[in-house]
């Protein structure tokens, strides 16, 4: 068997299930050339004849690559999808379900096709009411990772890592106490990482949470200077994460006053984990945010950190457009069976996944040994809800059906757990609740934004306000796998009016990730829609 | 306590009867209350007549996702111990500390050298990584013992804590199954199966479920 027909087939191994560009082929087969390629043509520094070569290369990869996919779609091995945009063919395997045994010069590779039954939510899938994540990755990919920093020593080798794990996830990494990092790295090495961040997290369409634990900030310099190159970059898919406390703000006052000096010049989110109301690190993906239960983390802290490359936050996402359902003249009843074949469904997933977790995250296995069962110990499965202003007429109870939901849930997880462990098959089966972002999924019903007006900062006093946020407080609790409550500023303002808001908001409310937008609200400009 | 049965549903039932109506009142660290009775002796005459019979129960109840009968085998069978289960009675079985294929390497050959021998043991606990205080997650089945009588292969297993509802279906079955795999390749049809559970309960939050299970079969 030729070597790239060997590599396209271990790719379709390992994403059975998937229907892959042949641009994702190729970057399989030759993992490195085509990232150089990729680097060398995006690089603004590189001169033209580099960046023509480059192409070239692309071309010749391209065609090569296509000459053995083509020969595999003559033996029926693979099948051609369809062909989108300037003529991008998509490749699947060529059997429906089961096994399929390809042996070729005393070389055979086996390539098992899963079905999963995922008929209870068929037909809310139908009515657009229910969305998978990734659906082609659904079962083969984990939604999210957290990598530990201070597993490294240099930043170059942790990129490594990084870039590695682009393939094993389908929405993001969180890369906990990055400060670690920024501070044993000069100012030149972190931006040329980041630039590779920015090209390669756009080219696998994967996102990054680059978390920063204040605390631990021992150079304000530093991480000034750091905060200057991202700002230079700007990353479309990486965030920044600062996990901190109010005292902290005050404490590290002129770093903070850069911060939002240089990400507000370039309306680039800034992030506030409130690290007093949980401690857990929260990290923000393409679906939404993501994060643990205290108890873990405490488990993570005592007994992981360090073993391992760092945790498996989440592993499959299903989301709910609340509006769309309830537009139906659908019942609570009706939205309880919902969620408990949601439920279900999650819970078919992940027995298929764990099956086969030897074959589908092989990669993560080995560099987690001998603590592999530690590095999955705390993955769990995301309910995530869209458009749920609770103010609507129809949705006025949903606050408490979500809490009360949340209970059954609770009760079926830990049912299912004990049922397993029964039956001699021992892991942890939990679902967690959060909110959707935009960006999940083309076909989210269209948002109703809440109308809430803040001008200044004597306007957080008004009842209106006050009684807004204090209901996301609740559901910040009812949201075990995390939210986010986030503020447009568009108005005139310097840093300090920011970190005083912030500082306020820490020390007053219960709300673990505040986000602060500096991008201008698209449409209704009045702001009155200042928060959501 | 002993319980003799023709078949697997008779065996099922006597016992969560037998467990509802004895079984002492206990709380757990959990908080779960249960009712349990020491070392209950099960024997089952002839398993094989209904031996998933239990299992169709629990998946007809439809409160939740009861295991296919395939993913109960592949645990049992499989000899690769599994990344993301705590453990696996398959790599117990078939791969005891990466080192023993404890059926085919020793019952098999045993058997079929001394018929009459006592020594057809399989170990399922390891004291070198189960006996640790912090450690929650730990085999149910300790060891599987075999035993030719009459020209046809017995079966007796100790179970150290055992869910009479939700975990003995299952159970039986997985047991039945390795019964079966040695009684093929030594030519010998199948007998009887013991169960020895040492904590045998039924948790009070299925209580709604076992009358029913009682009631209706």
């Amino acid at each position: 068997m030729h070597f790239i027909e060997q590599r396209i087939l271990n790719k379709f191994k390992k994403e059975p299930l998937r229907e892959i560009p042949t641009t994702e082929i190729v970057r399989a087969v030759y993992p490195e050339e085509y990232v150089k390629i990729i680097r060398d043509i995006n690089n603004e520094f590189s001169d033209k004849k580099l960046a023509q070569k480059a192409k070239r290369r692309k071309g010749q990869f391209h065609r090569k690559i296509l000459y053995h996919l083509n020969k595999l779609v003559d033996d029926e091995i693979l099948k051609v999808i369809f062909i989108k945009g300037k003529g991008e063919k998509y490749f699947a395997l060529g059997i429906e379900e089961g096994e399929m045994i390809v042996e070729r010069k005393h070389k055979k590779i086996v390539i098992s096709k899963p079905s999963i039954s995922t008929s209870l939510i068929e037909e809310y899938e139908a009515r657009n009411i229910i969305h998978k994540f990734d659906p082609d990755g659904w079962v083969n990919k984990l939604n999210c990772i957290l990598l530990e920093s201070t597993n490294y020593t240099g930043v170059n080798k942790f990129y490594d890592l990084v870039y590695g794990c682009f393939s094993e996830i389908n929405d993001v990494l969180g890369l906990n106490n990055f400060e670690h990092l920024i501070q044993n790295s000069s100012l030149e090495n972190l931006e040329e990482v980041l630039k590779k961040l920015d090209v390669d997290t756009r080219d696998h369409e994967r996102f990054v949470s680059l978390i920063i634990n204040v605390k631990n900030i021992l150079d304000d310099k530093k991480m000034s200077g750091f905060i200057k190159s991202f700002v230079k970059i700007n990353p479309r898919n990486v965030v920044l994460v600062f996990k901190t406390e109010s005292k902290e703000l005050r404490s590290h006052k002129t770093l903070f006053k850069d911060i939002v000096s240089e990400l507000s010049s370039e309306e680039i989110k800034i992030n506030i984990h409130n690290r007093k109301i949980h401690n857990a690190p929260i990290i923000i993906g393409k679906a939404g945010p993501y994060t643990l239960r205290e108890d873990e983390w405490q488990d993570y802290e005592e007994n992981i950190r360090g073993k391992t490359l760092g945790l498996v936050i989440a592993n499959t996402s299903i989301a709910i457009d609340v509006n769309r359902f309830f537009k139906e003249n659908l019942s609570s009843k009706e939205f309880r069976k919902l969620i408990l074949k949601t439920a279900k469904t999650l819970l078919k997933v992940n027995t298929t996944q764990n099956k086969k977790c030897n074959e589908y995250f092989k990669r993560l296995n080995e560099l987690n040994k001998p603590y592999t069962k530690k590095f999955f110990a705390h993955t769990r499965n995301y309910i995530r809800f869209w458009n749920y202003d609770w103010r609507e007429k129809k949705q006025e109870h949903l606050l408490e059906l979500l809490e009360s939901t949340s209970q059954e849930i609770k009760k079926f997880c830990s049912t299912q757990q004990t049922i397993y462990k029964a039956c001699g098959i021992p892991f942890n089966f939990d679902i967690v609740f959060s909110s959707v972002f935009r960006k999940y999924t083309q076909n989210l019903s269209t948002r109703r934004y809440i109308k809430t007006t803040v001008k200044k900062f004597k306007d957080y006093h008004s009842p209106e306000i006050i009684n807004f946020i204090e209901t996301r407080e609740k559901l910040f609790k009812i949201f075990n796998g995390g939210d986010r409550i986030r503020f447009f500023r568009s108005e005139e303002f310097n840093p300090e009016d920011v970190i005083k808001e912030l500082v306020f908001l820490m020390n007053t409310y219960e709300l673990p990730l505040i986000t602060y937008d500096f991008k201008e609200r698209r449409g209704e400009m009045k702001l009155t829609s200042f928060m959501e | 306590m002993e319980i003799i049965k023709d078949s697997t549903l008779e065996a099922w039932k006597a016992t969560l009867k037998l467990i509802i109506d004895k079984g002492a009142e206990i709380v757990d660290k959990d908080n779960r209350s249960s009712k349990e009775i020491l070392n209950i002796i099960i024997k089952i005459n002839n398993p094989e007549q209904d031996i998933t019979k239990p299992i169709e129960i629990m998946k007809g109840l439809k409160k939740w996702i009861y295991p296919e009968l395939d993913e109960l085998e592949d645990v049992f069978f499989k000899k690769q111990a599994s990344t993301i289960y705590y453990y696996t009675y398959g790599a117990r079985i078939f791969n005891y500390a990466n080192a023993k294929n404890q059926v085919d390497d020793f019952i098999i050959p045993l058997l079929k050298k001394d018929p009459n021998t006592r020594r057809a043991v399989v170990v399922l606990y390891h004291p070198v990584i189960d006996s640790k205080i912090n450690i929650k997650e730990i085999p149910s089945l300790t060891s599987i013992f075999f035993k030719i009588i009459d020209n046809k292969l017995t079966l007796s297993t100790v179970i150290r804590s055992n869910d009479m509802f939700i975990g003995w279906p299952a159970n039986i079955y997985q047991v039945y199954l390795l019964q079966k795999y040695v009684a093929e390749k030594l030519e010998l049809e199948t007998g009887s199966i013991t169960t020895i559970s040492h904590s045998a309960h039924v948790f009070d939050e299925y209580n709604e479920e076992v009358e029913e299970v009682l009631r209706k079969h």
